[in-house]
């Protein structure tokens, strides 16, 4: 049997609003992985993120009816996503991000294949360091950065998640990348030009 | 030279979202200033480590506490709609039962089987492990898979690295049955998930993984199928609720394993014709019963034998053919199959799932035209 083509994101909504609690089951697996590690990324550590994520679909699912479709389903996500994180760290639910020097390995899509032990373990510790220069950001700039960078969204689809002019979002982007390029290079030196 | 140029058109350029205009201003300025051009490859070089950050994925636990959250509000419908669907489910396994009693009967009549006389009070799952024990004595194929008592230290040290109670089949005989099982819910037929990878040690692991999220213990998976383990095969017995279940086959999707569900009744059927070497086809099959309500109607004997019929065509049809190939995600559940408990009970109602992990080879590469 040949499945059929999966349903647009507008289908799903309007199914979900009419109470379809399988059809919101489809959002969730289609943008858990997504926000999961956007807000990974944002955090730093797999607790406050799986918390986050959870709380983010569970508030979703309960505030369908206020999603009009004037926006992307996943730019409603990423929102509420964000807003969560705030809302946690004022909570005091900001864990120290001890994960970041443990092992994430078994949550990782996408695994990098390095024969060479050596340039493997400098790798990770690069990541890692990487990691660290994030989370030292201030949070307005550390979430452009997440949502550009490492979720390659739009400046038009960031104007929307943030609520802010798509000229604001080229400017906050590019103070935040200066301030992480000085962060990386205290790290690990000025790092060379590709 | 002075640089006047707005220092944040720089990240517009690197992310392509300038203008005709802007792109070509910024494009100009950087070929006679070595400053901003240098920013840019710093920024480039930043952005370069950033992007290679992993990409994590969202642990089985998210979809655990959304479901949780989420499916109570399937809970409050009306009084009605449970007590009809209770109904239902009550009438669906009438006819279940009765179709397995026909079809016991026109086994009777087969020539060559040995059925003994059948007491009319033994209890369906006994009849239908001797109805078991006799297509393996009349049938031609495969020698029968040695009495678990046999297995050799293989299996064993499999059972352990599963971390499962390794419960032997005799042990299973002999000893009265656990409370768990003795949930009337568990009385039910249970169903097949046959896991399909080409690494079936990953396959497992990932199953444990989840089921230890869950909280659940599994079983060697033999009793349902007579006892009858077989050596390759490895099954696994648990005790699931229906979202429970589509966690673990998402999961298990995203592990490129493919998982197929299909009814009990069919493993058996390929069993006993030595076809569960290979995955079976992973076409979702619906109960007789399931089927018949879907169409509108009482299910018969004849919904039963039909699906027999379709099960086993499409089995020698796609037998040859590469399962992961053809294997489609995994299937939606049916809704409705169990009845609810009564919206005064906490806890979901579990079904009893025999897990079938089968190893299979990886696809052949496409040959060049």
């Amino acid at each position: 049997m040949v499945p059929g083509p999966e349903p647009p994101d507008r289908e799903l909504v309007a199914r979900a609003q009419q109470g379809d609690v399988e059809a919101f089951n489809i959002l969730v697996l289609r943008y858990q992985d997504r926000i999961y590690n956007a807000v990974f990324r944002f955090c730093g550590n797999h607790e406050d993120a799986s918390d986050v994520t959870q709380r983010a679909f569970i508030n979703a699912y309960r505030k369908l009816s206020e999603f009009k479709g004037d926006a992307a389903f996943s730019t409603w996500m990423y929102r509420i996503a964000f807003n969560q994180s705030v809302s946690l760290r004022r909570e005091g639910g900001h864990r120290r991000a001890v994960s970041i020097y443990g092992k994430d390995d078994d949550l990782v899509v996408e695994p990098e294949v390095n024969h060479n032990p050596t340039g493997r373990m400098e790798t990770e510790e690069s990541r890692r360091q990487v990691q660290r220069a994030l989370l030292m950001l201030a949070a307005e700039d550390r979430r452009i950065i997440v949502l550009k960078d490492l979720e390659d969204r739009s400046y038009e689809e960031i104007a929307a998640i943030l609520d802010v002019p798509k000229g604001t979002v080229r400017s906050r982007l590019h103070r935040a990348r200066l301030e992480l390029r000085e962060k990386l290079k205290s790290f690990m030196g000025t790092p060379t030009q590709p | 030279m002075t640089c006047d140029l707005q220092k944040d058109k720089l990240s517009g350029y690197f992310d392509g979202e300038l203008d005709e205009r802007e792109r070509a201003e910024v494009e100009r300025h950087i070929a006679g200033c070595s400053d901003c051009l240098r920013e840019l490859g710093e920024l480039k070089a930043a952005v370069a480590q950033l992007r290679g950050l992993p990409r994590v994925a969202a642990p089985p636990s998210v979809r655990v506490a959304v479901d949780r959250e989420v499916a109570p509000e399937r809970r409050r419908r009306p009084r009605w709609f449970h007590l009809s669907i209770a109904a239902a489910a009550a009438l669906m396994l009438t006819v279940s039962l009765f179709s397995i009693l026909g079809h016991e009967q026109r086994v009777s009549q087969e020539p060559g089987a040995t059925l003994a006389h059948r007491n009319a009070a033994e209890s369906p799952r006994a009849r239908l492990r001797r109805q078991e024990d006799s297509r393996f004595d009349a049938a031609p194929g495969p020698p029968a898979p040695p009495e678990p008592s046999k297995l050799d230290d293989e299996d064993r040290a499999r059972d352990s690295e599963w971390g499962v109670d390794a419960a032997p089949a005799e042990k299973n005989r002999a000893e009265p049955t656990p409370k768990e099982s003795q949930d009337p819910t568990n009385e039910d037929l249970p169903f097949v998930l046959a896991v399909a990878s080409t690494d079936l040690k990953m396959a497992r692991t990932e199953t444990e993984t989840v089921l230890a999220t869950f909280g659940v213990k599994a079983v060697t998976g033999a009793a349902e199928l007579g006892n009858r383990a077989l050596i390759k095969d490895h099954y696994l017995s648990v005790d699931l609720t229906e979202a429970q279940i589509a966690i673990l086959q998402e999961h298990l999707a995203r592990h490129k394993a493919t998982v197929t569900r299909h009814s009990l009744e069919l493993e058996r059927e390929a069993w006993s014709r030595g076809k569960l070497g290979a995955a079976l086809d992973g076409t979702p099959l619906a109960t007789a019963s399931g089927r018949a309500q879907g169409a509108g109607r009482k299910p018969t004997d004849d919904d039963a034998s039909e699906l027999k019929k379709g099960a086993s065509d499409e089995m020698a049809k796609k037998e040859s053919e590469n399962p992961l190939e053809h294997a489609p995600p995994a299937p939606a559940l049916e809704e409705g199959a169990k009845p609810e408990p009564p919206s005064s009970e906490p806890s979901p109602r579990r079904v009893r799932v025999i897990m079938r992990f089968v190893e299979v080879p990886a696809p052949e590469p496409a040959e060049e035209k």
